[in-house]
């Protein structure tokens, strides 16, 4: 009882005459009865119990008697008749008394499950600790599963005969929860196993399986990784599976990209206010790509957004950052700007997202739908309305490998009976499934970043040379203007995105590595920068990496150095971060 | 776990239900461009952070998704009162509380 | 102005998928003590202001059914549901396959077609799964599922409530009380839930309906 008066904030008050903690009245809307309130006698009891049961009836509001003022009539009805006795008063001894001094005279154990002694607890006020949570934490008196309630009283008093003070004067230590101790089995309960955590699939999870993927977790999500032939390694499989997409055409289930529908005729003026680009000239049927930055400038989301109608657009968000994004409308919406006529709806879920991408896209494209896929006016970054093998969907013209790509998305209830037709007509082009693995080699060739990645809470665009993807002249003050003109935000030597090339071409370089610029420095050495994506790019035939380096976008064709954990140093060369296609020229043909 | 009101449900959710959003009627400068590095600084990252009486913006994220405000004691986690964005009475209290502050000092 | 979309194939050859096909296609699962299944509805979602009366007039033109009058409410007629998930948000369930005709037939009967004119409607039928749960195990496999005070006198028939469930998050609600007529437990539940979240659901009821 004393435990949960203590949960509440309450502080134990000792009572001489008892020889016992009671709860103080700091909680005011408990009220202790019987032994919890030090009252043993069995009439007392009963009285206080009668008087506490009208009080809380009151206090509940559900009062269906009509109790009268005189509580002592109440009693007079509602008490039993008992007998009462006398209790001598309680006596203590916390402290056998000895002719010798504690530490000489024989062991007395305080607390049992820490074999705390009398004299330990002496020892501790004669080094010093008069607070008593100072003591326990000296002598670890009431560490033990029973949390003291053994020990203690005696273990104060001990305290406080030593420092010749009061048990009051000493007090006591703080009772948090638990009050027994609580198995970890009764804590975790059934959430163990596969239940552990929420696995969250796609509509064409059971067609990855069929096609033998090992997967990824990508926040709750359970993404294809890879698809391997027999006996491939993941290295194998990946290299593979980029060098189809780059020569031929790839498959992605992009399903798990976060997807919000927004609608009203403010949806372009918010797009405004949470992008860093401008979205008013955007027509019905084009796509564009935007950078979202929280109020210190910093980047914590991106993805493309398609404007459907003129007053309906649907955005697309990291798979990771879903959640957040459409948290970060809705707060923005409900709180700063209520006046904005604008929806949000998440529509993640309805939506299966299948890309294909490659130089053969086109060609199994035109296989499945009649609409007119000529590049003269159905054009990089456009979408369109289609019949795809008899399913309503919509398709995006954006790309993340810099290959030609279109995005197919269909209603989820529909998503397998295309993804069938896609292997079905994909096999005259050699179409090639590929995962999440492929997926990251491909955008790192072409310097396409993956927020949370190579970005970390602490780079604004500038910082990855994505300036072109800020509005300059927008007549609103978007979120993430003001941070990113900080003074801090506009040094030079910030850490900026950079592409690394190593000198030797078969060399990987660890994620993470860090980056100096003279060799032989004596450690700690200065730390310019760090690696933040690293492959095997089987379509150059070489490494890349993407990295963070301080002024880097200022020293192209530099040298730096990367001493690994192995004791080895590497050398690589600052380039651009776009490694492969840099006109850009594969996406629009 | 504990129950908070939600006030557009009307009626009391398990807490984990609610997601904190920090202090609230923190008000936004109307023009960003035009402040100082403090006063942005002051608006982006400074908070009151007291002992005791707190008003704070939540969310009942799992539940209507609407934001409002929570007067709490952060002392005691007793919720005095839960009320709508709209309910402009608490930032009345609130601008009393500051204008106190600012003509006594260190005297309150 | 919007991108009113018909999502379902005319081509009825086609078949459809809904979120356990991947564990079955029987979409049941059962015990002595429960039954689970997965029910096809269209679900549109709707965004709009109490206020908007041009809106909810010709909701009710094209439903029969105002929009809830308070909180968490349901309101129903033979064809159409209307779930109050808050105060500016609606769930209509409609007839499977017919989702496309009402939006487009609510969209009609919306007299001002100013631009100002403030909603929303959204075909959601694939983006989220509608399970049904009874027996007598059902009862005890939500109250061990979410916080939420289950009690017929806190959650009656006619009240959803969007809540937490094991893990995750669901639309809960009450769609039959106790038969007094009969001994057997025969109370009945529905849970509306996000596609990519239903077979975590799904595994954690049917290991639920196993256990005593
Ligand atoms: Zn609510």
């Amino acid at each position: 009882m004393l435990h949960l008066s203590c949960h509440t904030g309450g502080r134990p008050i000792w009572s001489d005459a008892l020889c016992a903690f009671l709860a103080d009245d700091f909680n005011k809307e408990m009220q202790c009865v019987g032994a919890a309130n030090g009252q043993y006698a069995l009439d007392k009891i009963i009285e206080e119990s009668v008087i506490a049961g009208i009080n809380a009836a009151k206090l509940s509001g559900n009062e269906n008697h009509d109790f009268s003022s005189n509580v002592n009539k109440e009693l007079d009805i509602l008490k039993p008749k008992v007998e009462t006795y006398l209790a001598s008063k309680a006596q203590a001894i916390f402290h056998i008394p000895h002719a010798k001094a504690t530490f000489m005279a024989p062991k007395q154990f305080v607390d049992f499950q820490l074999d705390v002694t009398a004299a330990g607890i002496e020892l501790a006020v004669a080094e010093g600790f008069e607070s008593i949570e100072h003591v326990k934490r000296y002598t670890a008196l009431g560490f033990g599963t029973d949390q003291g309630k053994i020990s203690n009283i005696n273990g104060m008093a001990i305290v406080a005969k030593k420092l010749k003070q009061s048990i009051a004067e000493t007090g006591t230590t703080i009772f948090r929860p638990n009050y027994t101790p609580v198995t970890f089995d009764a804590i975790a309960g059934r959430n163990v196993n596969s239940f552990f955590d929420v696995e969250r699939y796609t509509p064409l999870h059971r067609e990855h399986i069929k096609l033998g993927a090992l997967f990824e977790d990508v926040g709750q999500w359970k993404r294809p990784w890879y698809y391997p032939d027999d006996n491939e390694t993941m290295n194998e499989a990946v290299a593979r599976e980029c060098l189809a997409v780059r020569s031929g055409v790839g498959l992605l289930d992009a399903s798990t990209l976060g997807k919000i529908d927004i609608q009203g005729k403010d949806a372009r003026e918010f797009l405004n206010r949470v992008y860093t680009n401008a979205w008013s000239k955007l027509p019905v049927g084009r796509c564009r790509y935007g950078l979202m930055c929280g109020e210190d400038g910093m980047v914590f989301d991106d993805g493309v957004t398609a404007c459907l109608a003129e007053n309906h657009f649907i955005m697309t968000t990291t798979t990771g950052g879903a959640a957040h994004v459409y948290q970060w409308l809705e707060i923005w919406h409900q709180t700063e700007w209520p006046e904005l006529d604008v929806y949000f709806t998440t529509v993640t879920d309805q939506w299966a997202t299948m890309t294909i991408s490659g130089p053969k896209a086109r060609f199994l494209l035109a296989k499945m739908t009649d609409i007119d896929l000529n590049p003269e006016s159905f054009k990089f970054m456009d979408w369109r309305e289609a019949d795809v093998v008899g399913v309503p969907s919509r398709i995006f013209r954006i790309s993340f490998t810099g290959e030609q790509s279109y995005e197919i998305n269909v209603p989820a209830n529909y998503a397998v009976v295309v993804w069938e037709k896609l292997l079905e007509y994909g096999q005259e082009f050699e179409l090639t499934p590929y995962g999440t693995g492929t997926m990251h080699v491909l955008r790192a060739e072409k310097g396409f970043i993956i927020v949370g990645q190579d970005t970390d809470g602490s780079v604004t665009p500038a910082d990855l040379n994505m300036g072109w993807a800020v509005a300059k002249n927008k007549p609103f003050s978007f979120i993430g203007q003001r941070g990113m003109n900080r003074e801090d935000c506009l040094r030079e030597d910030r850490k900026q995105l950079v592409g690394l090339k190593t000198k030797h071409p078969n060399q990987v370089l660890p994620e993470g590595a860090q980056i100096i610029l003279q060799p032989n420095q004596p450690i700690p050495m200065k730390m310019v920068g760090h690696v933040t994506s690293s492959y095997f790019s089987a379509a150059l035939g070489h490494s890349i990496a993407m990295a963070v380096v301080k002024n880097g976008i200022n020293k192209l064709g530099d040298s730096v150095y990367l001493p690994l954990d192995n004791g080895e140093t590497v050398e690589a060369n600052i380039c651009s971060p776009i490694f492969y296609d840099p006109e850009g020229a594969k996406q629009n043909v | 776990m504990f129950l908070i009101h939600c006030p557009i449900c009307n009626e009391p959710r398990s807490e984990d239900e609610f997601h904190c959003a920090g202090e609230g009627h923190i008000q936004r400068p109307l023009d960003p461009m035009a402040t100082s590095d403090k006063e942005w600084g002051d608006y982006l990252f400074f908070r009151s952070n007291p002992r005791g009486t707190y008003r704070e913006l939540w969310q009942h994220t799992i539940g209507c998704r609407k934001y409002f405000y929570i007067k709490r004691n952060t002392e005691t986690y007793q919720i005095y009162k839960t009320y709508k964005l709209d309910d402009k009475s608490e930032r009345v209290a609130l601008d009393k509380e500051h204008s106190n502050k600012n003509k006594f000092g260190d005297l309150l | 102005m919007y991108n009113c979309y018909q999502q379902t194939p005319s081509d009825l050859s086609i078949k459809k998928q809904l979120s356990m096909y991947h564990i079955s296609t029987e979409i049941k699962a059962s015990n002595a003590h429960y039954l689970l299944e997965e029910v096809e509805y269209g679900h549109l979602n709707i965004r709009v202001g109490r206020e908007n009366r041009c809106f909810t007039q010709a909701l009710h033109d094209v439903t029969g059914l105002q929009l809830p009058k308070t909180s968490l409410q349901v309101v129903q007629n033979d064809e159409f549901r209307l779930y109050w998930i808050s105060p500016d948000e609606f769930l209509l369930l409609v007839a499977v396959g017919r989702e496309f005709e009402i939006e487009k037939k609510i969209r009609a009967n919306i007299k001002n077609t100013d631009s100002a004119n403030h909603y929303a409607i959204l075909n959601v039928s694939s983006a989220q799964a509608f399970l049904k749960l009874s027996g007598s195990r059902a009862q005890s496999i939500i109250k061990k599922s979410t916080a939420y005070d289950i009690h017929p006198s806190n959650l009656p028939v006619g009240k959803a409530v969007t809540t937490t469930f094991a893990k995750t998050q669901v639309i809960l609600c009450r769609t039959k009380e106790k038969d007094l007529n009969t001994t057997s437990n025969s109370e009945e539940y529905s849970i509306i839930v996000r596609r990519s979240f239903s077979d975590y659901v799904w595994r954690w009821i049917v290991d639920a309906g196993k256990r005593e």
